[in-house]
């Protein structure tokens, strides 16, 4: 019977982030800063729950140039109180290891180990198990950790670092950084049975690595199973895998056609009904035909989804204006002229729809000239 | 176009009634109550028909439900109209207005033969498209309310609006100017200008450039944050060492201590061992002997006092003043007992006071030389063995400069950790600066598009009413010119149209120019239905001509100047149809007078039957 590793995985946290993507600002985006560390909690009440052996935080954990001295005592706090589970933290990019950094500035349990080399060490941590970590110590041009590096003495070897598989990196988005990059045969050849990362958003489960992805929402659109990652290392270097959802709001994306409705309270109650009682951050998606009549406004449907959600973000790129243009467009008149002209010009779709909608509100004698 | 028949069916007061329309000029005549308006709303809804789509109907519509519902056709409301097309077609339209499902237009002449999808228009079919309009803009191009002809007198600048609103919106909505300064309106309220103070753009860029701020002093308090905690570390990493010198000194120096207690305890053990015969005995009370002088039985304690306080000052660094003084003192000993012993010897088995104070002594001296120890040993244990090998000798100056430079160093410490605390306790998010820079960049942001938006939307604006005015301009003098000179009498023979602002100048032959809205009643009446006409020409698609329909039009004109208006009408009726619903009497008979049919005709209404809306339609 080989000996068993029970670890919980987590990554990019990114504790003290900012949440303006999420429309989100003053106590709404404490609130979702609030929700990361209760993610966090959650992942500590996850980790006792399994009587892990090992925590792992593949870095990224929180962002060096926001984090505070409150977010420092949580952290140890929260570590200390896991004891004696181990905890191994891997700086990232984000949270990159220096003398100023809050890694070397806090006086951590026993309990924790902070990596603090640009290569990688060893920890044993028992039942033949070795664990390599490494650290970032700059935000920005860390090299393959695992090129040229070879696991040395007996055992099963894993290794615990922030870094960027090469061929996943395309469908992690364009605004992703390959920060320490490697190639995925780089982990077998440095002898190691299974790496844990961290960096990429979105999960992936490789046969030799495993990014859990960022456990609490960062982004709109975040698609896959994530959370913290359950890993069962036996002494084979065989490893089981399963995943835990412990966000505490998920972000929401929403969409609302708005086709039919004849009044400003037919779209409320149509995105109410949309809304159905979720929680967390939204990002409303209007499309469909909007009746001219229809006095909208982006304000007003902010402040109706902010009375459920964190942080609302609304685009309405996809709006139709309910007017008849071809047919206006026919009149020999002002309203036609100016309809062919705006038409005819070259502005981009939603700058057309919005000059429209002012230009014809004016000339209909209506006062609400901003559309969405 | 021109309508041939309205059936109401039912419609308003009216079931299965039927009105029949000449092609010129057709009188439509009814007292009050007779039905005028409800046969006007028949043959717009009848041609127009009712828009059919999701969601509530729209204000104006629910008034013209409300108006022109049927009071007692059991929920039944629908019209039908027959009209006749430039292009040979006659079509016949049927309304279904209560469930607008049973709606169409179909050949009039040629059975099965279906117009209704070529002039479908939001969920109904709109005879109007057929003239290039539309149920809305039908109205402001076709249908001329007495309101509008009555303004004229009292309004100056009615004709040329009016003019303004049908070249903007085919008369349906405001004016472009009118929309030029809504739009001018919102965008100074809305935005303003980057001066004005209380304006959103101004406020907005303020809010910017104060977030920004905001931002700058977070990121500078967490840097000088993260360079204090760093200073700290060092603090602390310095009072450490300073601690750890001066612990060193201190187990040293206690080593030392140690190591002379020792030696005292020894020496004295060893003085102790040389003086083994020690001082005379005590005399014993009531043994029978003599008794012993005072100042003998205190000598021996004298003596022994004086060699342990000798000693105790030769441990005490007095070396020399010590042993003279235990010297002294053993000497004294030395002969009292002497002399002593002479005189008494001692019981043999009886220890003396003065031995017991001896060995007391010795055992204080080891035990403070074993607590010493003790003490240096605890001591030792705290601070590395190789820092406290390497010190030699530790003098009560350096223990003291060390200690000194271990506090000063804590010191600081302290007062890096309170400073620290400070800053900690007052520092500001960043994350939250972010946050609140991003969303004020999005506010400004929003502005920003919104001036781009009415600014765009002027400028477009601005440019159709140019490009429109410019055009109507020479269609509305070309009418103008075509009739002026008839319906004038030949009072007035020339005008001209400012294709800026519409507005309307005449004059005769090459006299003043005379600004139209400003002339007598009875000739400005007449230019502007001149004017509609012009513009209802202009506004259909090219090989239609628009039926206009006059609701009361010639209500306040004098005697002469309806004469006049009248013949204006039925001058206007040889090319297109015309429909006056009247009330007057004069104007009923100038209509059986003048009109001819099949050209023109008189419609009279019946006077309205007491609790019954129908109403017959004669022709």
């Amino acid at each position: 019977m080989p000996a068993r590793v029970t670890i919980v995985h987590f990554a990019d946290l990114h504790l003290d982030s900012g949440f303006a993507w999420a429309g989100a600002g003053g106590a709404s985006a404490r609130r979702r800063r609030q929700s990361l560390r209760d993610a966090l909690g959650h992942i500590a009440g996850l980790a006792r729950d399994v009587d892990a052996d090992a925590l792992f935080c593949g870095g990224d954990l929180y962002e060096h140039d926001r984090v505070t001295p409150d977010t420092a005592r949580f952290l140890r706090g929260t570590f200390a109180e896991l004891a004696p589970c181990s905890v191994y933290l891997a700086p990232g990019n984000h949270d990159w290891y220096g003398p100023d950094s809050l890694y070397a500035l806090t006086d951590w349990s026993r309990n924790v180990h902070v990596f603090r080399e640009p290569r990688l060490q060893p920890v044993r941590l028992g039942n033949g198990l070795t664990l390599w970590g490494a650290a970032h110590c700059a935000p920005a041009s860390t090299r393959n950790f695992f090129e040229g590096f070879a696991a040395q003495g007996p055992g099963t070897h894993v290794a615990l670092c922030h870094a960027a598989e090469r061929s996943s990196l395309a469908e992690q988005g364009g605004a992703k950084q390959p920060h320490a990059p490697f190639d995925a045969d780089d982990i077998e050849r440095a002898g190691l049975a299974h790496a844990f990362l961290g960096h990429y958003h979105r999960p992936r489960d490789a046969a030799r690595y495993t990014y859990p992805g960022n456990p609490d929402p960062l982004a709109f659109g975040e698609d896959g199973e994530r959370g913290a990652v359950v890993a069962t290392i036996l002494g084979d270097g065989s490893i089981t895998r399963e995943r835990r959802a412990v966000a505490t709001a998920p972000a929401h994306d929403l969409s609302l056609d708005v086709t039919g409705c004849a009044s400003q309270q037919d779209v409320r109650d149509r995105l109410l009904r949309a809304a159905g009682g979720r929680r967390g951050v939204v990002r409303l998606t209007m499309q469909g035909e909007l009746h001219p009549d229809v006095d909208l406004r982006e304000d007003d449907l902010r402040r109706l989804l902010l009375e459920s959600f964190d942080a609302v973000q609304i685009r309405s790129g996809a709006l139709q204006a309910g007017y008849d243009l071809e047919e206006i467009g026919r009149e020999q008149t002002v309203r036609g002229q100016f309809v062919r002209d705006v038409l005819e010009a070259d502005l981009p779709e939603d700058e057309t729809r919005r000059v429209l909608a002012a230009g014809l509100r004016a000339l209909a004698g209506r006062t609400d000239l901003e559309a969405l | 176009m021109r309508f041939e028949s309205v059936r109401a069916h039912p419609f308003g007061p009216f079931h299965d009634e039927t009105i029949s329309l000449a092609p010129g000029l057709n009188v439509v005549f009814g007292p009050n109550e007779a039905g005028k308006s409800t046969w006007h709303a028949a043959l717009y809804a009848g041609l127009c028909g009712m828009r059919r789509g999701k969601g509530a109907a729209s204000a104006e519509a629910r008034r013209f439900r409300d108006r022109h519902r049927p009071w007692d056709a059991g929920g039944a409301w629908a019209v039908s109209a027959v009209v006749a097309l430039e292009d040979g077609r006659r079509v016949e339209l049927h309304q279904n207005l209560a469930s607008k499902v049973d709606c169409n237009a179909s050949d009039a002449d040629l059975a099965g033969r279906d117009y209704t999808n070529e002039i479908l228009y939001e969920g109904a079919p709109d005879g109007s498209r057929w003239l290039g309009l539309n149920r809305g803009s039908f109205l402001g191009a076709a249908c001329v309310r007495q309101a509008q002809v009555l303004r004229l007198p009292d309004d100056a600048d009615a004709l040329q609006e009016d003019l303004q609103r049908a070249a903007a919106t085919a008369g349906a909505d405001q004016t472009a100017a009118r929309a030029l300064d809504l739009l001018a309106d919102y965008r100074r309220e809305h935005v303003g200008s980057a001066q004005a103070p209380t304006k959103p753009l101004r406020t907005s860029r303020e809010r910017v450039s104060t977030s920004r701020s905001v931002l700058e002093r977070a990121q500078r308090a967490q840097a000088e944050y993260l360079e204090r905690r760093l200073e700290l570390e060092q603090f602390e990493r310095q009072a450490e060492a300073r601690e750890q010198d001066a612990a060193v000194l201190r187990a040293a120096s206690a080593g030392q201590d140690a190591s002379h207690a020792e030696a005292r305890a020894a020496r004295a053990a060893e003085l102790s061992a040389r003086l083994r015969d020690g001082p005379p005995r005590a005399t014993v009370a009531g043994s029978g002997r003599r008794p012993t002088p005072p100042y003998r039985a205190a000598a021996p304690y004298l003596a022994a006092a004086g060699t342990a306080a000798g000693i105790a000052l030769a441990l005490a660094d007095f070396l020399v003043p010590g042993l003279v003084a235990a010297g002294l003192g053993l000497a004294f000993l030395a002969w009292w007992r002497l002399t002593t012993r002479r005189a008494e010897p001692p019981a043999p088995d009886a220890p003396t006071g003065t031995a017991a104070e001896e060995q007391r002594l010795l055992a204080d001296f080891r035990a403070e030389a074993v607590r010493l120890r003790e003490e240096a040993a605890s001591l030792a244990e705290q601070v590395a063995p190789a820092a406290l090998a390497a010190v030699r000798e530790v003098s009560p100056e350096r223990l003291a400069a060390a200690e000194r430079r271990a506090r000063t160093a804590r010191d600081a410490c302290h007062r890096a950790r309170g400073q620290l605390e400070q800053i900690a306790a007052d520092l500001p998010s960043v994350a939250d600066a972010e946050d609140d820079l991003t969303a004020a960049r999005q506010e400004l942001g929003r502005i920003e598009r919104l001036d781009r938006t009415l600014a765009t939307a002027i400028e477009f604006l601005e440019r159709a009413e140019e490009r429109v005015h410019r055009d109507f301009a020479p269609v509305l003098r070309a009418t103008l010119l075509e009739w002026l000179p008839r319906v004038t009498g030949g009072r007035y023979t020339d005008c001209k149209v400012d294709p800026e602002s519409l507005q309307v100048d005449v004059r005769t032959g090459y006299g003043p120019w005379r600004r139209a809205g400003l002339l007598s009643h009875g000739t400005a009446e007449q230019i502007y239905l001149l004017l509609r006409l012009a513009l209802a020409r202009h506004l259909v698609a090219p090989g239609e001509v628009c039926p206009l329909i006059l609701d009361d039009v010639v209500a306040a004109c004098d005697v002469e100047r309806k004469q006049v208006v009248l013949e204006t009408l039925q001058a206007v009726g040889a090319t297109s149809q015309v429909i006056l619903f009247t009330h007057e009497e004069d104007v009923r008979a100038w209509a059986r007078k003048r009109l001819e049919a099949p050209r023109d005709a008189l419609s009279e209404l019946p006077r309205p039957r007491r609790n019954q809306g129908g109403i017959r339609a004669v022709q």
